[in-house]
């Protein structure tokens, strides 16, 4: 019986992807080069001198999608405040409170959260 | 089942009979008790409440119907005292007292009076924090006001250098145009000249072929000779008359760069003493950068800054605003501790020339109260930033 219960419980736990397949706590966060990513967030910033916020804005979204792959919280905050504003500038004003929002909270304490807040107080005014 | 207990109460009150009367009194008296209707009297029928069954019929709902009206009773005292606590609107969630939701009747009356002693000790609070609330509030308002009027002191105080800047920049244009007049002049001069040199050189080669050749070819004609040396002469002259006006000019031009310098220098060291007195009113206790990032917090630039977009019309305007925006937000977000990053940002500020075009911002904009004090604070506070850098 003991035989059986214990071959049960292995041939369901070989089912059980979900929990055994997950990549275990050291390799969650694999080292990535974040040299593109600097890259494309580098010249949006330049285009956003520029005033050219519909060009820096896809650069800025693929750059915070690397950088938060790499685990750059520190850049993956100012990516994310600078779509925010390209988006604002846009007047895409639901999606640059969203990316405000997603700052505020994910990144807080940070001098990006503290600069979304102030703009997100500034777009809630009439 | 009634019947069957009537029966045993019955044979128990006989047997007491027989012990009392004898067996044969006893045994009479049986007879007719057994043979006697069971409905006969209060005799035949037995008392209620005296069986087990009886009492527990009588007093349980009697138990029951006290509690439920004890229960009822704590119940109405409770409702009494929470709408007595949902009254109070003044009381926030963290002074709310804690009252526990069931608790004997008993205990109401003590806890009502500690409720009323938190709700006072509350009001009370709340009125002390309204009150340094209302303080504070003043006394930003009061600071905001004096830093409204030292700005626009200051700005006049540099409206005046910039104005005898733009009066010696304009002087020192006018003098660049007339070293050019002076300059094409000379070099004309300095082109007849040649040429008249060269003519006469050329008349003179002739005279020397002349002589060298003996008499047999004519000699040059003199009066050409005294013609073409007359004309040199006037060039020679010309020459000289030019290069001492533009000696001259070369001077005054000189004279007015340096001049130019002078209040270019003593403007630069003005705005220092300004953003000084500027800084030590908007933020307070803080130095270098961190006082600038801490002053345009304080006096809310990205908030006006918005505002001011709004109000503008014209293209130029509104990108003169878009610009300094961006860089005064790239200044806010800018981490202090890493210097390769504030350097990077000074380089940046220093190519785009950004104060030059706040600095030589002109039109309707500027003449506005509200825009010209914000375009001089975020001149002060950028040029600040190179300042510190």
């Amino acid at each position: 019986m003991l035989i059986s219960a214990a071959v049960l419980i292995a041939g369901c736990s070989s089912n059980m992807g979900g929990v055994f397949d997950r990549p275990q706590p050291h390799m969650q966060k694999v080292p990535r080069s974040t040299v593109g990513a600097m890259s494309a967030y580098q010249e949006a910033i330049k285009l956003v001198e520029k005033l050219e916020y519909a060009l820096a804005e896809p650069k800025l979204q693929y750059a915070s999608a690397q950088f938060e792959a790499a685990g750059d919280d520190e850049h993956t905050a100012k990516s994310l405040f600078w779509l925010g504003f390209c988006r604002e500038k846009l007047g895409q004003d639901d999606q640059a409170r969203q990316a405000y929002v997603t700052v505020i909270q994910r990144f807080a304490g940070t001098k990006s959260a503290q600069s979304a807040k102030e703009r997100l107080d500034a777009m809630n005014q009439p | 089942m009634a019947m069957k207990d009537s029966n045993d109460t019955t044979r128990g009150r006989v047997d007491g009979l027989l012990r009392q009367w004898g067996a044969a009194e006893a045994s009479s008296l049986a007879e007719a008790e057994l043979s006697a209707p069971q409905a006969a009297g209060p005799v035949a029928a037995p008392q209620p409440g005296r069986s087990r069954a009886g009492v527990f019929l009588r007093w349980v709902p009697a138990g029951l119907a006290a509690s439920l009206l004890l229960a009822a009773g704590v119940l109405f005292m409770e409702s009494r005292n929470a709408d007595k606590y949902s009254a109070a609107p003044v009381i926030q969630d963290d002074f709310a007292p804690r009252i526990p939701q069931t608790r004997p009747a008993g205990d109401a009356a003590v806890k009502l009076a500690e409720a009323r002693a938190e709700i006072a000790e509350a009001r009370r609070q709340a009125a002390e924090t309204r009150t340094e609330l209302a303080q504070l509030l003043a006394q930003k308002q009061t600071d905001d006001r004096k830093i409204r009027e030292l700005v626009g002191k200051l700005k006049a105080s540099d409206d005046e250098l910039k104005a005898k800047e733009d009066k010696l920049a304009s002087e020192r244009a006018d003098w660049k145009v007339m070293e050019a007049k002076l300059s094409s002049l000379i070099s004309k001069a300095e082109q007849s000249a040649g040429q008249a040199r060269d003519r006469l050189d050329a008349v003179r080669k002739q005279l020397a072929d002349a002589r060298a050749a003996g008499a047999d070819r004519p000699a040059a004609d003199p009066a050409e000779v005294r013609k073409l040396k007359a004309r040199l002469a006037v060039a020679v002259e010309e020459i000289k008359r030019q290069r001492i006006a533009f000696d001259s000019a070369n001077a005054d031009r000189d004279e007015a760069k340096h001049a130019l310098a002078a209040v270019k220098t003593a403007r630069s060291a003005r705005l220092d003493q300004v953003r000084r007195v500027y800084l030590a009113a908007a933020a307070p206790n803080k130095t270098g950068l961190a006082a600038l990032q801490e002053a345009m917090k304080n006096r809310r630039l990205l908030a006006r800054c918005a505002a001011l977009q709004r109000k503008v019309r014209t293209d130029a305007d509104k990108k003169l605003l878009g610009r300094t925006e961006v860089v005064l937000t790239r200044l806010g977000l800018l981490d202090l501790s890493n210097s390769s990053a504030v350097s990077k940002f000074a380089v940046q500020l220093d190519r785009s020339g950004l104060i030059a075009s706040l600095d030589a911002a002109r039109g309707p904009m500027v003449a506005d109260a509200g825009a010209g004090d914000w375009l001089f604070e975020a001149k002060l506070i950028l040029t600040g930033v190179q300042r510190v850098t």
